[in-house]
């Protein structure tokens, strides 16, 4: 929306005001294109909705979960893909929009080598956390436009190594707005009343980012393509929450929100306000789950003066 | 993945939108006429479209209460003004008055039920106005809506002053609603006739 021009503080009069309104939608996507993204959130968020559920109900009765505790069985498979469905920047007056989806696959039934691993397998956990990483396929990602205009898809491809892909899936679609969007090499940065959209949450952050699709690989295999704020407010509708936080990361794999620095969560049972700096806070979509990190000490390391030895 | 949307040739007025498939077809059939509309309420193109998503997503959950006998477009609108006066009340912002709201809706009613009709869009139909305004009106359009310059740029580039361009953008305005109008007049009248 343009600013100051013309008269873009008030109420246009009213024979003006869908004329105007008119014309805007018509300069952003013509006569006869529909608005894909807008439709695609809605079927989501409607006639989709019940297809996902079951994949989620599905995920929870798979073994897979408990297998991955055990990496080294290599009995389960996680993939973690993702990809930008769509990147649409249509006018200087639009607010840069991005819609990023995170695809989780699982891949059940993979080859097991019967034969003892000669090494243990490599576990990479966090500090503190309990909780072990799974091991990622490699992702041959190409990442290419597909129509061209103001429009355009994202689209991603997986190479021969992940040729057979299972059937279920399980995404997590966020819409992000922003004042500003730009790519770094990795990752695309928003910056600016970062508005950031969810199937149950609405998050408004100072800014974001996430990694630019089809560019995960080497170390970065070993880390969630995730979503990343900082300086944010989560809304939650149903059960209703709201959570002041400094840093916020969303976790493809289990599909929760872990905040850091956290200041306030409220809910209808009151509001908690006195968070350790180490405090981390995970949000799931039914609960949330607050851990406190052990803080380290060290001893204090003798005072070197000059001059004297 | 991405997929592309068309609209199914279907008879919209046999849409049934307690139907999950039926129900995606007029997703598709009334998103734009509802995202102006939308944009004609809160005057903001984000907002806009959360409006019209939530809209759908209400109706999708009440669906069950919908009486098949009444105008899906009509409900659509009605779940959308709630929405935007829920969004007013919590952002403080101003509100139109109850005539203009009413003026509003008629006109967008209007054109909904024009396209039904006619198969011939609200955006079929601004084209063919704006291709009949005055080239000093147009070109004020043009860079404004669809180049996206501000008031000073287009006074600068039609070597005028920017009150002129903003006069400019009122008379096209004008102009275009009136064309609209009539074109749903004549429309009308047609109908009335056969």
């Amino acid at each position: 929306m343009k600013n100051d021009f013309p008269n873009h503080n008030g109420p246009l009069p009213g024979e003006e005001r869908l004329v105007h309104a008119a014309l805007e939608e018509h300069a952003r996507l013509g006569s006869n294109r529909n608005d894909d993204a807008l439709i695609e959130r809605i079927l989501l968020e409607t006639v989709n909705k019940q297809s996902v559920t079951e994949v989620v109900a599905a995920r929870s009765t798979a073994p897979w979960k408990s297998l991955l505790i055990g990496v080294g069985s290599a009995a389960a498979v996680l993939l973690l893909g993702f990809f930008f469905l769509q990147s649409f920047q249509v006018r200087d007056s639009e607010m840069p929009r991005r819609e990023v989806h995170f695809v989780v696959q699982i891949l059940e039934d993979a080859p097991v080598d019967a034969s003892p691993p000669t090494t243990p397998p490599t576990v990479a956990a966090s500090p503190n956390q309990g909780r072990i990483e799974p091991t990622f396929a490699k992702v041959d990602a190409v990442v290419r436009p597909i129509n061209s205009g103001t429009d355009y898809f994202m689209e991603t491809q997986f190479g021969k190594s992940l040729s057979q892909l299972p059937s279920k899936a399980e995404h997590h679609g966020f819409l992000i707005s922003a004042s500003k969007v730009r790519q770094t090499g990795r990752e695309t940065q928003f910056d600016g009343d970062v508005v950031i959209t969810h199937d149950t949450w609405k998050i408004k952050a100072a800014g974001a980012s996430v990694p630019i699709a089809g560019k995960v690989e080497g170390d970065s295999m070993n880390q969630s393509p995730s979503l990343t704020a900082f300086d944010v407010v989560v809304n939650q509708v149903s059960p209703r929450r709201t959570v002041h936080a400094k840093t916020l990361n969303f976790d493809a794999v289990t599909g929760n929100l872990i905040l850091t620095g956290v200041q306030s969560i409220s809910s209808p049972e009151g509001e908690m306000k006195k968070f350790q700096a180490s405090d981390r806070l995970t949000l799931t979509k039914t609960s949330y789950a607050i851990e406190s990190l052990p803080v380290l000490k060290y001893a204090s390391p003798p005072l070197l003066k000059p001059g004297r030895n | 993945m991405p997929r592309t949307f068309t609209i199914d040739p279907t008879d919209p007025e046999e849409l049934d939108p307690k139907n999950a498939e039926d129900f995606t077809e007029l997703v598709k059939l009334h998103h734009r006429d509802l995202l102006v509309y939308a944009r004609a309420l809160s005057h903001d193109s984000t907002t806009a479209a959360d409006l019209v998503q939530d809209a759908f997503v209400v109706a999708f959950d009440k669906v069950k209460t919908f009486d098949v006998t009444r105008d899906f477009a009509t409900w659509m609108r009605g779940i959308i003004r709630n929405k935007w006066r829920e969004w007013l009340r919590k952002n403080q912002k101003y509100e139109l008055t109850d005539d203009l709201l009413a003026q509003i809706d008629a006109d967008i009613a209007s054109w909904q039920n024009q396209r039904l009709n006619e198969s011939n869009s609200l955006f079929d139909s601004l084209d063919q106005g704006l291709k009949r305004l005055p080239d000093t009106l147009r070109d004020a359009v043009i860079a404004f809506y669809y180049e996206g310059r501000n008031g000073d740029e287009i006074a600068e580039r039609l070597e005028i002053e920017p009150a002129a361009v903003r006069k400019r953008l009122q008379r096209a305005r004008s102009i275009l609603k009136q064309f609209l109008d009539q074109r749903i007049d004549s429309t009308t009248s047609s109908e009335a006739e056969s």
